[in-house]
């Protein structure tokens, strides 16, 4: 049987919980067998992101994606990030399809877009409504 | 002209407003053999569209799984072009289909889309009325009996298995044997089984049906040549197709009764009367295992999902004669399933059969010994049908079954038996004489009275004296008689009453006797 990402999430925040930080790096080598052991290795990326959302959400905060069309100033992304609460988890990552604006998914369910893509996308929708 | 064009474009921009609003969305994280796995979305109800956002556009699918983390979404539109990490967002309806009359004539995909390269269906697509693929069949009270018959020309099953406006009838059998053949000529029969006129309607005449025809997991050759058959007898003037081939993707052939469901619905609700065949039930059974196997739904026997049963029992129960209330519509149903061996007991024949108000049996044996249609008349029965059957092929046809039951147990008694008395004989005889004049070409579908006068003619004995193999070449010089001689006065009250009266009766006596004499 397979393991699903959020399995090994669950597992991992409660034992990591119980344990005392000095054997923290133990235990994260243990995790790392026990993947390898399940043939779960390809899917570590998965695995990693379902254990860092598992601990925002255990404390409350939301995963917060902000998308741009091209890389923004640090000075721009810290004042983004400043409208969102220190127990969020804030990625950013760059997307050339959205050709200008930003595009904001919260908790990878819900999204506000503010791309020049949507946009466009809409307007051909609107000068030409499909047959 | 372009300085117009680039004006026109400016204004729609111009007034064009844009506020982002907030939306449900997820995440493709699996995709093959057109099926999506999406993450998020957990707000997405069962069976409802959503929008995947690839490089290539948008392509549709139908939320079919919903689980705790993700929902298993079955692909509507190119496959290929779904990647993992597209965005998918929901829409909130659920998939429906553009119907209308304009529709009669044409061959369309499942989702209403033109496969016939005649253009556009709809002018206006965004006033046009939509049906849901997914409907809840009519309830018991908005229901009446069904009494009114639908005339399939062929004489075994309309004077034997009578088929009722309203009625599901299961045709089952063998490939080869005629299944799509008794389908196609039901639909043909319909253009000449319906009332002269308005007022003739008015008066109690039959009125038009329109036909739906529904091929799953045909081969697109079948569909073309079928096709090709009914515009050339002038039958598309009444028809639609719907087809979903075999190189269509299994969500399309899943879809493809439920679209025919749907147009025949249209027909219903707006009062008129509506013949939806589905060729076939066993191909639609195995595309909806397929998906199911591909969302990973835990198969059950002979690999067919647990809810096969309801698939075709939530599709078949739309079938039905409403009451005067609603419009007084109908839609009649004809599912064909095709047995392998002529095993009827497997499992999706035997849901099928549980399902239906009847069902018509063809053998491969009959067939080969040029019995066609290869109606096997024993084990083929019509539960509602005989209340709407007319009382002039009630009258004439009601001992038939019987009298052929008897020549067909007596006829495997007589290989036995070298000396035979002659009652017996004279049994088996008018057996043989039955079962030819029961036989017929398929794409010529019998009008009602002439089956009548000839079915008369020969279960009352006034064939008796004709060499069986002359039977057919009689009929048919009987049929041209009475045409000629006799329409006014024997086929056209029969065919305008539906009655039998007893001043036919003798005219068709005495007709019988001058064509014998010619």
């Amino acid at each position: 049987m397979r393991y699903a990402p959020k399995h090994y999430a669950e597992a991992f925040a409660t034992t990591i919980a119980k344990t005392p930080a000095a054997h923290w790096g133990e235990l994260i080598k243990r995790f790392l067998r026990a993947v390898r052991k399940h043939g779960d290795v390809s899917r570590i990326r998965q695995i990693l992101t379902a254990v860092e959302r598992r601990f925002v959400t255990e404390r409350g905060g939301e995963w917060i994606r902000l998308e741009f069309a091209r890389p923004q100033p640090e000075r721009a992304l810290a004042i983004l990030r400043d409208h969102f609460r220190a127990r969020d988890h804030v990625e950013v990552v760059v997307r050339p399809e959205l050709i200008a604006g930003i595009r904001i998914t919260r908790n990878g369910e819900t999204e506000l877009d503010y791309s020049l893509a949507r946009k466009l996308k809409k307007l051909f929708r609107h000068s030409l409504p499909s047959q | 002209m372009s300085y117009e064009i680039v004006e026109k474009l400016k204004r729609e921009i111009a007034g064009f407003r844009d506020e982002p609003l907030r939306e449900h969305v997820g995440i493709v994280t699996e995709a093959g053999d057109g099926i999506a796995k999406i993450a998020g979305l957990s707000e997405a109800l069962s069976q409802e569209l959503v929008t995947i956002e690839t490089v290539s556009g948008d392509v549709s699918a139908l939320a079919a799984n919903l689980e705790e983390d993700f929902i298993g979404a079955i692909i509507l539109g190119s496959a290929d072009a779904v990647r993992v990490g597209d965005r998918v967002k929901k829409t909130g309806t659920v998939l429906s289909i553009p119907v209308g009359k304009e529709l009669i004539g044409r061959v369309v995909d499942p989702l209403g889309e033109p496969l016939d390269g005649k253009g556009v269906i709809f002018e206006n697509r965004e006033s046009v009325k939509r049906n849901r693929l997914e409907r809840n069949a009519p309830s018991v009270v908005m229901r009446e009996s069904v009494k009114t018959p639908l005339h399939t020309g062929v004489k075994a099953i309309d004077a034997m298995i009578p088929i009722g406006r309203g009625q599901r009838e299961l045709i089952i059998g063998d490939r080869q044997t005629g299944k799509t053949a008794i389908a196609i000529d039901a639909i043909l029969n319909q253009k000449q089984d319906r009332a002269a006129s308005p007022d003739a309607v008015a008066k109690g005449g039959r009125r038009g049906v329109t036909c739906i025809y529904v091929a799953i997991g045909q081969k697109n050759s079948k569909v073309a040549k079928i096709v090709k058959l009914l515009g050339d007898q002038g039958a598309l003037s009444h028809t639609v197709v719907v087809s979903a081939p075999a190189s269509s993707p299994a969500s399309m052939q899943y879809l493809a009764p439920f679209a025919g469901a749907a147009i025949g619905e249209y027909f219903m609700d707006a009062g008129e009367d509506a013949l939806v065949i589905y060729d076939d039930l066993s191909k639609h059974a195995d595309a909806y295992r397929e998906l199911s196997l591909l969302l990973r739904r835990p198969p059950g026997r002979e690999a067919y999902p647990g809810d096969i049963f309801y698939l075709h029992a939530r599709l078949l129960e739309r079938a039905a004669k409403l009451d005067q209330e609603r419009g007084g519509g109908s839609l009649t149903a004809l599912p064909i399933i095709e047995t392998k061996l002529n095993d009827v007991s497997a499992y999706i024949p035997t849901n099928v059969i549980s399902i239906t108000d009847g069902q018509i049996y063809l053998e491969s044996n009959l067939f080969f010994q040029g019995i066609r249609p290869a109606v096997n008349v024993g084990l083929s029965v019509s539960r509602v049908g005989s209340a709407a059957q007319t009382k002039a092929m009630k009258k004439v046809a009601s001992r038939l079954r019987l009298e052929l039951a008897q020549f067909r147990e007596l006829a495997a008694f007589a290989q036995f038996a070298s000396d035979l008395d002659e009652s017996t004989r004279k049994r088996i005889r008018r057996g043989e004489l039955l079962t030819e004049i029961l036989k017929q070409n398929d794409i010529e579908p019998v009008p009602f009275e002439r089956q009548v006068v000839a079915i008369y003619a020969a279960i009352n004995g006034h064939l008796d004296g004709i060499a069986v193999a002359d039977v057919k070449a009689f009929e048919a010089k009987f049929i041209d008689y009475l045409e000629k001689r006799y329409r006014e006065t024997i086929l056209r009250p029969i065919a305008e009453t539906g009655e039998f009266a007893e001043a036919v009766e003798g005219k068709l006596k005495q007709a019988i006797e001058e064509c014998k004499r010619l």
